[in-house]
């Protein structure tokens, strides 16, 4: 995998609520930079509109028996620039969130790690192209690996100040029955756990991060690569898309 | 997936389909938040139920909708390999949460067409947000008609079984820069459209339905109880001692009209 | 009667494409009158849709005239624009919203109709086009023939003054076609519609076109007529790769063997032309000359 799409239900409320916050505000600025010229609003809206659906047509198509999904989030992020590409990953993280990919209720956050990339594959980019010259493939290679890397390591911050411990949670599993015509009380306890405070452990951080960055490192490298493959096809066939070459609005 | 989903909440006619589409969405939110703030596995486990009988009453295929449901588990693994053994059952209700709360949007977005969902966030959301939404959705499946011409090209003219994985990567990308490029494409005609048109910021006019009948009432008090169920440990616990039978019982009448709906059409109607 | 209105004028235009590719559209000067039906027939390439996008206010020209309705369309594009409707050749890309119904409403909102107006001038347009049926559907439900009918639905709600097609009867079936022309033909008899339409099938123009313009190679004009006047000289036609209709082919043919027949344009006047033949008529009898 590339990155996770944090689920519902793991995350502190406060946290949910601060990356709604802040996704909120960059979606007002980018939504406004959007509007900013009415004439481009047509072009530029559908140009993103489509884009985030070359995001979702990539997540869709298997090509990879273990079910692999490509991301082309960087590439938006080439594609688009920052403002647009903000908009584009919040797009696709909404709509996945619709379908149980990743948690409704924490759109906010995985907007701002999907977005991270998009954002970084944007600026990246760009300074990349200065560091290799004129090597498409390796520019986006570059780019897309050092994004992916910046945006799994936001979102292992973020589950590291979330601070879980599903322990703490004191989770219950004891089903208890009341017969309506008696005063008794049946209680079956299936299974107990007692919630421990003292010596309450929360997640293994730096074991959860090793996990992350050695099964990320892979996806990296498959989603670097085909990134590189991509950026190298449309330099021949459309150089204009690319941001060296692009015709400012 | 999306091109399933879409085809069932557009071709299907259930019950649960003929509801108004508001009632839906604030009872898919109440049960949402139910799970969320949960510490009960015994409510998380009713919930699956619950959401399963809403599946089946739909009259969906049962396996393709839940097993999308599982998929935030997957996602959870680095989660889990890092928790350890410390708690079994903390670890359990991460899962339950996070497979629960899928299973509620996936019930609700194969329940309810996409431009009834999407016009409902004009209330809450920049009316150009929802026009991305629009378009990306729209776009999404013009585009997922040239994936398929382009990935049936690439295998029929052995690009997806190339070797070595270089070969097959350099095939594989050209195939979707193909997309892109088609995709792009896309984007300029839907852009001088858009243009010729005269938009402004509005694409669909869509309203969301709030009739409240007997049926929306019946899906609302049923999101209301499993919110309250869910919070329970916030109101002070006072329904632990109903906690077990009620929401069991009610879980599995719940799947019982489901059940029955798939042997109304005579003999075994296969689930998936 | 006074002289009829001149609602378009598009006369040696220059425009090169990023790629460097360059049109030069020389020769007559395409002029199209209001109530006139004009067809342009032209190979690929002749430049047919840039042509249109000119008309459009989609492009500039690097030279020449492009006037609409006496304006310029690229600088007064917001004036002319709510007076033309429009197709393209792939309807799916014209359809933008989500429903029918949203689709087809999608210019009267974007002019600030209120929406019982917007909803009023949907219904009327779907019933004259006999889409009611799916206003409610999703487009990428319908079949081809169900969305160029709700494109055109979409560019006919405003009701244009001037509609441009861009080879509208592209993978339509020939029952879809004769419905297009049918459909067309009513428009104009009750709207006193103009329109330009690019064409591949040639022997549907002799049913509804006035004038035909031929686009050769890069954009040149190298004739302009009555279908009567283009497609009595099919050597033209097949000059510029185009297939001439197949019944003026056969009387074309019969002329060069000596008879003088009149060029039919459809079939029922090839069937006078060959009844006439058969009876012997002295206009049809063979020259001494007959190879």
């Amino acid at each position: 995998m590339s990155h996770i799409h944090l689920p519902d239900g793991i995350l502190p409320l406060w946290l949910v609520i601060a990356g709604w916050a802040v996704t909120a505000v960059l979606l007002g600025a980018t939504l406004w930079y959007l509007r900013r010229n009415p004439e481009e609003l047509a072009r530029r809206v559908a140009r993103l509109g489509v884009v985030a659906a070359i995001m979702m047509v990539g997540m869709s198509l298997e090509v990879v028996p273990i079910a692999y999904h490509f991301n082309l989030s960087v590439l938006a992020g080439i594609l688009l620039g920052p403002a647009a590409g903000f908009l584009a990953a919040f797009v696709v993280v909404f709509i996945l969130a619709l379908f149980g990919h990743g948690g409704i209720t924490v759109v906010g956050l995985n907007t701002l790690v999907i977005g991270s990339e998009v954002v970084l594959g944007s600026l990246l980019f760009r300074a990349f192209g200065r560091l290799v010259g004129n090597r498409p493939f390796w520019q986006a290679f570059l780019t897309t690996v050092a994004a992916l890397a910046v945006s799994t390591t936001l979102m292992v911050a973020i589950i590291g100040v979330a601070q879980i411990n599903p322990a703490e949670q004191a989770p219950r599993a004891v089903i208890a029955f009341k017969n309506p015509f008696e005063a008794g009380l049946f209680r079956v306890e299936v299974f107990t756990e007692e919630p421990r405070e003292a010596e309450a452990e929360g997640l293994d951080l730096p074991t959860f991060a090793a996990v992350v960055y050695t099964l990320g490192a892979v996806g990296w490298i498959l989603e670097g690569a085909l990134t590189g493959v991509i950026v190298r096809y449309l330099s021949q066939v459309r150089p204009d898309l690319l941001p060296a070459r692009r015709v400012a609005p | 997936m999306i091109e399933l989903v879409d085809f069932w909440a557009i071709k299907l006619t259930s019950p649960v389909h003929r509801l108004a589409a508001g009632p839906k969405f604030v009872a898919a939110g109440l049960i949402l938040f139910g799970i969320i703030v949960s510490r009960d596995l015994v409510f998380l486990l009713a919930t699956f139920f619950l959401l399963n009988g809403v599946v089946l009453l739909a009259g969906l295929p049962w396996v393709r909708v839940l097993v999308p449901a599982f998929y935030p588990a997957v996602l959870l693994v680095p989660l889990l390999i890092a928790q350890g053994a410390a708690s079994p059952l903390g670890t359990l209700l991460m899962v339950g949460k996070a497979v629960d709360a899928a299973l509620t949007m996936l019930a609700l977005i194969t329940i309810t067409p996409y431009p009834v969902l999407f016009s409902a966030l004009r209330r809450v959301a920049p009316g150009l947000l929802v026009d991305l939404l629009f378009l990306a959705y729209r776009s999404f499946f013009i585009l997922l008609g040239v994936a398929r011409d382009v990935l049936t090209a690439l295998r029929l003219r052995g690009g997806l079984g190339a070797r070595p994985w270089g070969r097959w990567l350099a095939s594989v990308g050209q195939g979707i820069s193909l997309i892109i490029v088609r995709g792009i494409d896309l984007s300029e005609d839907f852009g001088r459209v858009l243009r010729l048109r005269g938009y402004r910021g509005r694409l669909a006019a869509g309203g969301t339905e709030w009739r409240l009948g007997p049926p929306e009432l019946a899906g609302l008090l049923l999101g209301l109880g499993t919110a309250v169920f869910g919070a329970e440990h916030l109101l002070g616990g006072g329904l632990g001692a109903y906690n077990g039978y009620w929401l069991i019982l009610g879980a599995v009448l719940f799947l019982v009209p489901g059940t029955l709906r798939l042997f109304r059409k005579g003999g075994w109607v296969r689930w998936s | 009667m006074g002289p009829v209105e001149l609602i378009v004028r598009f006369k040696d235009v220059k425009f090169t494409y990023p790629d460097g590719t360059a049109l030069y559209f020389t020769g007559e000067e395409l002029t199209v009158r209001r109530g006139e039906r004009v067809a342009l027939l032209g190979q690929n390439g002749s430049g047919k849709t840039t042509l249109f996008q000119h008309l459009l206010g989609l492009l500039r020209p690097e030279s020449g005239t492009v006037e609409v309705f006496g304006l310029d369309p690229h600088r007064d594009f917001e004036k002319i624009r709510p007076r033309i409707g429009f197709l393209f050749q792939d309807p799916d890309r014209q359809i933008v919203a989500p429903t029918v119904r949203d689709d087809i409403g999608f210019g009267p909102r974007n002019q600030g109709l209120p929406p019982a107006e917007v909803d009023r001038l949907v219904r009327e347009v779907a019933a004259e086009l006999r889409i009611e049926h799916l206003l409610d559907r999703l487009a990428h439900y319908l079949s081809g023939g169900e969305r160029l009918k709700v494109a055109l639905a979409g560019a006919l709600v405003m009701r244009p003054e001037l509609l441009i097609l861009d080879e509208p009867f592209e993978g339509l079936d020939a029952a879809s076609r004769v419905e297009l022309v049918d459909l067309l033909n009513r428009l104009h008899r009750e709207r006193g519609l103009s329109f330009i339409i690019s064409v591949h099938e040639v022997s549907l123009a002799p049913l509804f076109i006035d004038t035909i313009y031929v686009l050769g190679r890069g954009g040149r004009f190298v004739a302009k007529g009555s279908p009567r006047e283009i497609f009595g000289r099919p050597e033209l036609l097949v000059e510029h790769r185009l297939e001439p209709p197949v019944v003026g082919l056969i009387c074309q043919r019969l002329r060069a063997r000596g008879f003088d027949v009149p060029i039919a344009l459809t079939a029922d006047e090839a069937v006078e032309v060959l009844a006439g033949l058969l009876a012997g008529t002295p206009a049809a009898k063979a020259q001494p000359s007959d190879p």
